[in-house]
């Protein structure tokens, strides 16, 4: 058999099922190469992509996160998105890499904990049971399915026990712990003067040189910082009702269209007895089956209008005979209402035919056949057109106004985008007014030039370097802006000029604070001479202040004295006091005396929590630092590269 | 193998004697190769299930180490017996050590973190592990024994602790001037805890500008 396919398969058509046959073979897997299959990706972490469609995933989460955690702070205009994403790759590059490594140490996770894991969820529990179709939607929503979902879990679990193993298992020996309450509990006694540096700032001079010469060595110091000017359009609701006319008919139309804003409808308060007819309002079609029905229902009507003409009380008729058992039980009361409450004509037309404290004639309706009390007529209360005429014309223009907005703020963006290099043909036609600002800088200013969102766009790149009208931007509700910058000026240093007298104050400072401190080691020689240190400030008219012991935390303590203090040798056996200075924030100089050094003990400790409370923090920072640097290594020594389409720093 | 110009008489024939001389051969061949197959796969699930119990017993002494439990102690060292080539079991003698030295015993716990030391399949774990383990011996006094263990640390991001552990060790062995060039190094390698190392720093009676 073999044979004989191999003789027939030397024909043309064998060859070309052969080639047909080749086709589907040689193109299998050829879109890859055509870009339809790839995803695009941002970063690669040891061999591992992660694509930008997981990325947007990520931080669309994150933001969601965010957006919960935040609350009512939350401002997305004042989040660095820029920031906020990278921040966000870096986490999931982060994560790639502690998965990876929890597989290489063969970690795992059994389906029990997976399973209770999930069972615990709170979003996926109804009535505090697990609800199946709650996790399933829940799943969907992260754009996962029930088992990818199930394996993210699992990572999830896995990864945290690396961190468990490496946090919980952190400790701190009994003399690291010694050690510390020794050193951070330490108390020091100190005697100190302060020689004031104005004190010498007589006797120094500042030359030009000097000032110059400064003033060239630290060119950053003096800077104008990057800052524009901007043209810009607003647009205010309110700007637009000033601009608005209207005449009176369109006032008095919106007064009818909004009546009930300005006036209470008249309302009448009346009783009545019914005498219903069961096929109600359909009666008068069917008219020859049901006349005697009406009939009887009229006579019954008369019979009772002659009982209360007799003298009988309207009320307690209408207790005995109404069928509205609504109101019979009140009598037939019907309260208060509007003419047309009940949505009949022959009610509403036959009470506006009486007058109060007067009794009807038998009146037919849709209901049936009423006898109606007329009891009072409350004319209707509120402004007139007349008396709330500015009011209902503001109301009008305001909401004339409103609308015109929506349209105004469309035009003014369509004719700023499409001649981007002026803002005139946008003013011209909107009537507004170019207004130019002030100077403005990065970190924004008064009025509009304080939202970060205007800030931002003056100094993007379309605005400020391309020279572009900005868009519409909102401020607040029905206040937009549009800018445009006209006039920039790069950071730049000031010229010396305004900055001499400034340079020469400083100058004089720092010299007088050099002399203070020189004069603060003349006197230490002297201390250590011999002189006594009390003698030594009264001839040198300062005063001394006898601290005693303080710790590191003394509020009372200048921070530059408290900071030399800690860092000064102790004394020695003989208790000699060891001096030292210290150069104060203002420019003053400080003596000080060490006289005794006080090392912690764990009893003090005791007081502020107890030995095994600082254990344990010494133990958890531990242990974060060793998780920390993990990761660190994890990120160093793998093989991260991000590409051009994951967010830059 | 097969000659197409036998008749079919002789082909069958032919087979047959095959058959008799490497029938034996095929028939081992496939058992060996299926025996191989389910050998592996159950070797693979049997890797698993292990590593799962010892993840579950794991999770377990995690949480009893959290709340102090007593019964930590001896789930560590169950973990460490029954799954001693595991790395459950290198987490689990670092837990045992931290649970020895809240109990006092350094000694125990300087066991333990060795062992862990020994087994940790990664450098940052080994690096947790020697830190640590030089900490203990610190702490018992002995200064070669805990210096020799850090000088044998790689270089990586552990750098500012194995510094400020080195700064340790010099001070208690005296040696203040390379007590200072430590701690110092320690702070510029950015110390998780610069303010303890500062404190350190600043004791070592070190500033003389008067």
């Amino acid at each position: 058999m073999l044979q004989s396919i191999r003789e027939r398969a030397q024909g043309v058509i064998a060859w070309i099922i052969v080639g047909l046959i080749t086709i589907p073979f040689a193109l299998f897997g050829i879109n890859e190469y055509l870009g339809g299959g790839s995803e695009a990706i941002v970063a690669t972490v040891n061999g591992h992509d992660i694509t930008e469609r997981e990325f947007d995933i990520g931080y669309r989460e994150f933001r969601q996160q965010l957006r919960e955690r935040m609350g009512k702070e939350y401002r997305p205009d004042l989040l660095d998105e820029a920031a906020l994403r990278r921040e966000v790759l870096d986490s999931m590059i982060q994560n790639t890499l502690v998965a990876q490594r929890t597989r290489d140490f063969g970690l795992r996770i059994g389906d029990d904990l997976v399973r209770q894991t999930i069972l615990g969820v709170p979003s996926f529990k109804v009535d505090g049971q697990f609800d199946q179709q709650a996790y399933e939607r829940g799943v969907r929503r992260q754009g996962l399915t029930p088992a990818g979902f199930e394996e993210q879990v699992r990572q999830g679990i896995v990864s945290r026990q690396i961190g468990s193993a490496i946090r919980l298992s952190a400790f701190a020996t009994p003399v690291e712990v010694e050690r510390l309450v020794r050193l951070r509990l330490q108390e020091r006694d100190l005697s100190y003067l302060v020689l004031p540096a104005g004190g010498f700032s007589g006797t120094v001079d500042v030359s030009a040189e000097e000032v110059r010469a400064h003033y060239e060595a630290n060119p950053g110091a003096y800077m104008v910082p990057e800052r524009i000017r901007a043209e810009y359009l607003e647009l205010h609701a309110g700007d637009i009702v000033s601009k608005l006319d209207v005449d009176d008919a369109t006032i008095a139309a919106y007064y009818e269209n909004h009546r009930d804003e300005y006036m209470t409808a008249e309302r009448r308060q009346a009783s009545h007895i019914l005498f219903a007819l069961d096929s109600g309002a359909e009666a008068a079609e069917v008219e020859a089956a049901e006349a005697a029905e009406v009939e009887a229902a009229e006579a019954a009507a008369r019979a009772a209008l002659e009982r209360i003409r007799a003298g009988e009380s309207f009320a307690a008729v209408a207790g005995e005979l109404s069928q509205d058992p609504a109101s019979a039980e009140f009598g037939g009361d019907l309260g208060t209402f509007e003419t047309g409450s009940f949505g009949d004509q022959a009610i509403d037309d036959a009470l506006a035919a009486m007058t109060p404290g007067e009794l009807s004639e038998p009146v037919r309706s849709g209901f049936g056949v009423h006898l109606f009390q007329l009891a009072a007529v409350h004319p209707p209360q509120g402004k007139s057109l007349e008396e709330a005429f500015d009011q209902v014309r503001m109301a009008y223009l305001r909401s004339e106004a409103e609308r015109q907005f929506y349209e105004y703020a469309d035009r003014l963006g369509n004719i700023a985008y499409d001649d981007p290099s002026t803002l005139l043909p946008a003013a011209e036609a909107l009537g507004l007014e170019v207004r130019k600002s002030d100077w403005v800088t990065r970190d924004g200013g008064d009025g509009i030039f304080a939202s970060p969102r205007l800030i931002n766009t003056l100094f993007s790149d379309d605005v400020l370097n391309q020279g572009n009208n900005s868009e519409v931007i909102e401020l607040e509700p029905e206040h937009v802006v549009v800018a445009r910058v006209v006039e920039h000026q790069a950071a730049a240093v000031k010229p010396l000029d305004e900055v001499r007298a400034a340079i020469e104050a400083e100058l004089q400072r720092s010299k007088a604070s050099a002399k203070a401190g020189a004069r603060v080691n003349e006197l230490i020689a002297e201390l250590r001479a011999g002189t006594g240190m009390l003698e030594l400030a009264q001839r040198e008219g300062l005063t001394l202040i006898n601290q005693g012991f303080v710790d590191r935390g003394a509020p009372s303590l200048d921070p530059a004295i408290l900071a030399q203090l800690f860092r000064m040798p102790k004394p020695g056996q003989e208790g000699q006091a060891v001096y030292a200075s210290a150069s104060l924030v203002g420019g003053d100089a400080a003596l000080i005396a060490l006289k005794g050094v006080r090392e912690g003990t764990l009893e003090q400790a005791a007081e502020l929590g107890g030995e095994q409370m600082l254990a344990m923090v010494l133990q958890r920072a531990l242990g974060e630092t060793y998780y920390q640097r993990m990761l660190e290594n994890l990120r160093q020594q793998g093989d991260v590269s991000i590409t051009a389409r994951a967010p830059q720093p | 193998m097969v000659n197409v110009h036998l008749s079919e008489e002789e082909q069958v024939e032919a087979l047959k004697k095959w058959w008799k001389e490497n029938g034996k051969s095929v028939v081992a061949g496939v058992v060996i190769g299926l025996g191989a197959v389910f050998g592996w796969q159950a070797w693979e699930k049997h890797q698993r299930t292990s590593a799962e119990d010892a993840s579950a017993l794991f999770e377990q002494l995690s949480y009893n180490v959290a709340n102090g439990s007593t019964l930590a102690e001896q789930q560590a060292r169950d973990l460490i017996q029954e799954h001693h080539g595991s790395v459950y079991a290198v987490f689990a003698a670092l837990e045992l050590a931290r649970i020895k030295v809240g109990q006092g015993d350094l000694a125990a716990a300087r066991t333990q973190l060795q062992w862990a030391l020994n087994n940790a399949p990664d450098d940052s774990l080994r690096q947790i592990a020697r830190l640590r383990l030089a900490r203990v011996m610190l702490s018992e006094g002995d200064t070669q024994g805990a210096a020799s263990v850090a000088g044998a640390a790689v270089a990586d991001r552990f750098a500012a602790e194995l510094a400020e552990l080195r700064g340790d060790i010099a001070l208690a062995d005296g040696d203040l001037a390379a007590a200072r060039d430590a701690y110092l190094q320690a702070i510029d390698s950015g110390a998780g805890n610069t303010e303890l190392v500062q404190m350190k720093l600043d004791d070592l009676s070190s500033v003389t500008d008067s």
